[in-house]
């Protein structure tokens, strides 16, 4: 059986976490390789539909922290298939993460089965001048972004992770190489979260490249607010990665 | 323009569902004199990037689409003219081009053909046609190709014929299963979708492994061909680029595909991220790596060397059909000197295109078409 469960929102997922980290995750491990757990855990995460802060939170770093995980989070409706079919056929549990305002997002997608493999970055957008390392929802907050910047003549490179666990170190490793200039942009709180671990990655094996330091745009370290104006102001949005974007070009020693 | 000492540059239209293209650079001045084949632009669509060759000879007159502007497929972008024409005449030709580009896509453009499919033998075959009046060609694309290999031909040959590309078993939207990867699979395809469009006698034109097809096609039925244009063909010597045919067919991740296909160009840069992700979706399609893999053993391969005797199917057409040869001097896939092994053939080879001249030297691959029809009865 390779069970497809969907657990509502990820801020549900407190009520179930013993038997998604401490046991799900850790059954081939403990087993000697003997047992697998080829569950696909589905649920919603993100801020942006008035829900509020018990509804609203992105909670996949959480997720990406545990061994025995894999954390799939896709940015468009092609990836979501051809993610969602590699994590059926995937025998660790995967936690597949929807953003709830991308579910009305439409785009190409082939009536044949495919699957894409975890641990590849795509490059959504090719730029020599900073790199912009994202997922999820936020892929296109930082594609509006590039676009606004390439009008003012500065191309950035934008990388969706695609998944959190596995990771695609090299497409990232090799962009900042090229470009010398690294932001992150990441809808969750910004404490042990994806923009600090992708800062950390580079600035350890990248740091001979960078000729700025490294910019992140997350959320706030609140709660969702429930105000319509702060839940919107939370929210990172295309002005701050452009300002983000143009601290680290603008950066002198 | 009613002007016909005026000539226009139009947009071209790249593949079935082009509607804009963008000027990345201009080859040419205004001033400059150029011949039919003479580089003009560099032109980037969503799918690809490519150089407008001149159509016409004469005088660039005027350039009127800017580096980075959006054109609409057949939107005047330069006017070739002789000196007699006067700077009046050519500015009113300028005012009503711009006006059209500065309309953009008319709302009433439509988008791609709809894809077609016929059941040949229970595979789903689709194929995708342009083009409503004169006789029916056929185009067969090559081993990991599909019906978009043709973008930069099948509209500017539809001008004049009613122009088909499918998709072989295995390949685009056709269905996966290729069988026993024998040529068997790929010809009976080929004579599906004739049977489908309901052509007594069409011309054929094919690309590498699509060629054999066609040459089989044609060899077992002579009467229903009218010609043949063979691209790059595969089967007229043992050697082959094995790198290649197994790289592709192993390639999981665009670092590892890339340098495969780049081997396809004689101009690398032609494999833009668009080309390799587009193959990569493709590859990772249920069956495709099966059908690639069969492939390979099957149709192309016996053991290191090429499998198909394409000399002995010309043979047996036995110029019943006029034939022509095409290959790209720099082809790192199947080097262009079979090409003189070839008897009972026009013979052409075209500099500057490596595998894929169809898409590196396109006009001179429509000159080598057109031709080969015409000398049909």
């Amino acid at each position: 059986m390779r069970p497809v469960a969907e657990l509502m929102f990820v801020d549900f997922m407190g009520v179930c976490f013993d038997q998604i980290y401490n046991q799900a995750a850790k059954f081939r491990y403990m087993f000697g390789g003997k047992a697998i757990t080829p569950v696909v855990i589905r649920t919603m995460y993100g801020a942006g539909l008035r829900a509020a802060a018990q509804h609203s939170q992105c909670l996949y770093p959480l997720f990406t922290h545990i061994p025995g995980l894999k954390v799939v989070l896709p940015a468009t409706p092609y990836d979501a298939k051809g993610l969602m079919i590699q994590a059926i056929r995937d025998n660790d549990p995967v936690m597949f993460f929807e953003h709830k305002a991308l579910y009305d997002m439409s785009g190409p997608v082939p009536e044949e089965s495919y699957a894409l493999p975890f641990g590849e970055a795509s490059v959504v957008r090719e730029g020599g001048d900073v790199t912009i390392v994202t997922v999820g929802r936020m892929v296109h907050t930082s594609l509006d972004a590039a676009g606004q910047l390439a009008a003012q003549g500065t191309e950035c490179e934008v990388i969706d992770l695609r998944t959190t666990s596995p990771l695609d170190e090299d497409t990232v490793l090799e962009s900042v190489e090229g470009t010398g200039r690294l932001v992150v942009v990441d809808e969750s709180h910004p404490r042990c979260n994806i923009a600090t671990d992708i800062s950390a990655l580079v600035a350890r094996k990248a740091f001979g490249a960078l000729r700025a330091p490294i910019e992140m745009v997350t959320a706030p370290h609140t709660p969702v607010p429930f105000s319509n104006a702060l839940e919107d102001l939370y929210i990172p949005d295309a002005q701050r990665v452009v300002n983000a974007v143009k601290t680290v070009t603008g950066w002198t020693p | 323009m009613t002007d016909d000492r005026i000539v226009p540059v139009a947009m071209p239209k790249w593949g079935l569902s082009m509607q804009l293209g963008k000027i990345t650079a201009w080859v040419v001045e205004e001033g400059d004199e150029v011949s039919v084949g003479d580089d003009l632009a560099d032109i980037e669509t969503e799918k690809i990037n490519g150089t407008l060759e001149a159509a016409a000879a004469g005088t660039v007159r005027r350039i009127i689409a800017r580096v980075g502007e959006d054109v609409p497929v057949s939107g005047t972008i330069a006017l070739i003219a002789p000196a007699e024409v006067t700077d009046e005449e050519l500015d009113a030709a300028v005012l009503q081009a711009r006006a059209v580009i500065d309309a953009g896509v008319p709302d009433d453009a439509g988008g791609a053909p709809e894809l077609q499919t016929a059941d040949v033998g229970g595979r789903k075959i689709s194929y995708a046609g342009a083009g409503t009046d004169g006789e029916v060609i056929l185009l067969v694309h090559g081993y990991g190709g599909d019906r978009n290999s043709w973008l930069f031909l099948q509209e500017p040959l539809a001008a004049k014929y009613r122009v088909y590309a499918l998709d072989l078993p295995g390949h685009g939207t056709s269905a996966k299963d290729v069988g026993d990867g024998f040529i068997g699979v790929l010809a009976d395809a080929v004579t599906g979708v004739l049977d489908a469009l309901g052509a007594g006698r069409a011309h054929l034109v094919g690309h590498s492994m699509g060629a054999t097809a066609a040459l089989a096609v044609a060899a077992a039925d002579p009467g229903r061909i009218a010609s043949l244009t063979l691209i790059a063909p595969a089967g007229f010597g043992p050697e082959i680029n094995l790198g290649y045919l197994r790289g592709f067919a192993d390639a999981q991740t665009r670092r590892e595909l890339k340098p495969v296909v780049g081997q396809l160009f004689a101009d690398e840069s032609l494999v833009t991220r668009q080309v390799v992700d587009d193959l990569l979706a493709y590859k990772r399609l249920d069956g495709v790596d099966d059908a690639l893999h069969a492939l390979v053993t099957g149709t192309l391969l016996d053991g290191d060397v090429q499998r198909a005797d394409s000399a002995a199917s010309l043979a047996a057409i036995g110029g019943a059909v006029p034939v022509t040869v095409v290959w790209g001097r720099e082809d790192r896939i199947i080097p262009a000197a079979q090409a003189e092994s070839v008897a009972g053939a026009e013979r052409r080879v075209v500099d500057g295109a490596g595998h894929m001249p169809h898409m590196e030297r396109p006009a001179e691959v429509q000159a080598a078409i057109e031709e080969t029809i015409a000398k049909s009865t």
